[in-house]
């Protein structure tokens, strides 16, 4: 069986600190504590190089505009707005309408965007005209990794499993996994491809997975 | 199926984030021995896996068009 990413990190990690006796007393929990932390260290020094030449983590995710509802959640793991329209029936190539970023004075129309944990804040205030579902384009931040027995596996869909302990931690937010890179570990066909998600359904735990 | 999440960084450069969990561990034990080492592992995994990020196009300008100035850019070593 091929190695998941996490068990040649535990292993790695022993080896770099080469006390056998310490590594013994730091626990997987410790491990993928300081991961989190690393991982966006790394990923924010990702971004600063690329700028705008790359636009590697660039995710979607649609949100549904209702009248008089000024407010709205953004994926759980945002990191960058990159843009937000309305499209003819999800058509990418058919713009109906664009709402750009705007600062906190401005009178819009656009979007404000608050923060990962406050959302955004749509001016003016949607009506029934703008109302419906648009495509946030963002740039994701790091994911907390996990690795798992799928639940279930479809042709073009996996539905989650449930993670082992000290195998990570699966977070259940809409959209969260949006972007992200999922590799096969093992399998009777397939091992070692890997896709990216196009969506996450926190409820159902179902990634839809991106044609290649 | 066993599926993974990975990390960004590819395959080939992945193992950048057990020396940074390492070196934070190494300064958690003050081994100080240890810490500069890993400091300097981590430093070239990382600018490695950086490159691969900022040179996977080639026919894109860079949209730093100055070098960085350590009077002006903090961010330089």
């Amino acid at each position: 069986m091929a190695e998941a990413f996490l068990e040649r990190f535990f292993v790695q990690v022993a080896e770099h600190l080469g006390d056998p006796r310490g590594s013994r007393r730091l626990t997987r929990d410790q491990m993928l504590r300081d991961l989190v932390s690393t991982e966006a260290i790394i990923w924010e020094d990702i971004l600063r190089a690329i700028g705008q030449e790359a636009t590697d983590g660039k995710a979607e995710a649609t949100i549904t505009l209702v009248a008089d509802q000024r407010f709205y959640s953004l994926p759980g793991s945002f990191r960058q707005f990159l843009s937000f329209r309305k499209l003819n029936n999800g058509d990418p190539d058919d713009i109906l309408e664009n709402l750009p970023s705007i600062p906190f004075s401005a009178p819009g129309p656009g979007v404000e965007v608050l923060s990962e944990q406050r959302g955004i804040e749509i001016r003016p205030m949607p009506d029934s005209a703008t109302a419906g579902d648009w495509t946030l384009t963002y740039i994701k931040g790091p994911i907390t990794l996990h690795y798992a027995t799928a639940a279930d596996v479809g042709s073009q869909s996996i539905k989650l499993g449930t993670p082992a302990e000290g195998c990570g931690e699966r977070i259940d937010t809409d959209d969260y996994y949006n972007a992200s890179l999922i590799r096969v570990v093992s399998a009777d066909i397939g091992a070692g491809q890997m896709r990216e998600v196009a969506d996450y359904n926190a409820e159902t735990q179902a990634c839809i997975l991106k044609l290649p | 199926m066993v599926y993974e999440f990975r990390p960004a960084m590819p395959p080939m450069h992945d193992g950048v984030y057990a020396l940074g969990v390492a070196m934070t561990q190494a300064i958690n034990r003050a081994q100080g021995f240890r810490i500069g080492q890993l400091k300097k592992q981590y430093r070239e995994a990382e600018q490695a896996g950086i490159r691969y990020f900022t040179s996977n196009v080639a026919d894109r300008a860079p949209a730093r068009l100055f070098p960085k100035r350590e009077a002006l850019d903090p961010y330089v070593a």
